[in-house]
């Protein structure tokens, strides 16, 4: 018997961090809870944007240069 | 130790941004990480993570610098009259937000971490764990919140984005 889909086991979905056989398990409970899946892609979808705009922002708004210190 | 640091000044301005909201700020919490990393270059393992030894020191300075920035607004706060010629900060622009990032900016610092660590950066819940100094346990259920918040404020933009995904699945992918 497999142990029933958590909400941790979504979450480590989203983040890449589950193991191979839980990942099929997972699979499986997204194809047939649609709301599920779409709530998990939208998070991917989110986790994207994030990391676009905060490397947009990182590499034209920069006030000083960065130095790396000398020694 | 050098060569080493400069692929990383990238992801640092990120969660500097992240943590401090603030252009200036950030450049000041990088500059003093990279000095803090070349100090105590002599303690760090070369087998072990370098990404991850940055981003702890980040963290730590962040919060000793936050720790003495709130001391010395509390003692501003009892001069009242110095603090007219406060200086206005550089906070981030707004312009450059969309709706996902301005929700991340509205989270308390401790889920807006974890969520730009996981998200972003891409590191382990142990990893993350680790460099807080909080239980996996306590880093997954901010990271929960953190998504429910998000998930909250762009919900009126789900239909559109549900729509917009029969058509195209390329959103889908999964980012490294």
């Amino acid at each position: 018997m497999t142990e029933p889909i958590s909400e941790l086991d979504l979450m480590a979905q989203v983040d890449d961090q589950i193991g191979s056989g839980r990942r099929i398990e997972v699979g499986e409970y997204l194809s047939r809870q649609s709301t599920m899946a779409a709530r998990g892609m939208a998070d991917l979808r989110r986790r994207e944007e994030l990391r676009q705009t905060l490397t947009g922002i990182a590499s034209s708004c920069r006030a000083k240069p960065t130095m790396l210190p000398v020694r | 130790m050098h060569h080493l640091l400069n692929d990383h000044i990238m992801p640092l301005r990120r969660y500097a941004l992240a943590l401090t909201r603030n252009v200036d700020q950030a450049d000041d919490l990088v500059q003093d990480t990279l000095t803090r990393a070349i100090e105590s270059a002599s303690s760090w393992d070369p087998r072990r993570d370098l990404r991850r030894w940055l981003f702890g020191i980040m963290h730590n300075v962040h919060v000793s610098v936050s720790r003495r920035r709130s001391l010395e607004t509390n003692i501003a706060g009892q001069l009242t009259s110095i603090t007219s010629d406060s200086v206005p900060a550089a906070q981030l622009d707004e312009v450059h937000f969309d709706e996902t990032m301005a929700a991340l900016m509205k989270l308390p610092e401790e889920q807006r971490e974890v969520l730009v660590l996981i998200g972003v950066e891409a590191f382990s819940y142990k990893d993350v764990a680790e460099m807080l100094g909080i239980p996996v346990g306590t880093v997954m259920s901010r990271l929960g919140r953190a998504r429910e918040a998000l998930r909250a404020v762009s919900g009126r933009e789900q239909e559109t984005v549900t729509d917009a995904a029969e058509g195209n699945r390329s959103f889908l992918r999964v980012v490294k």
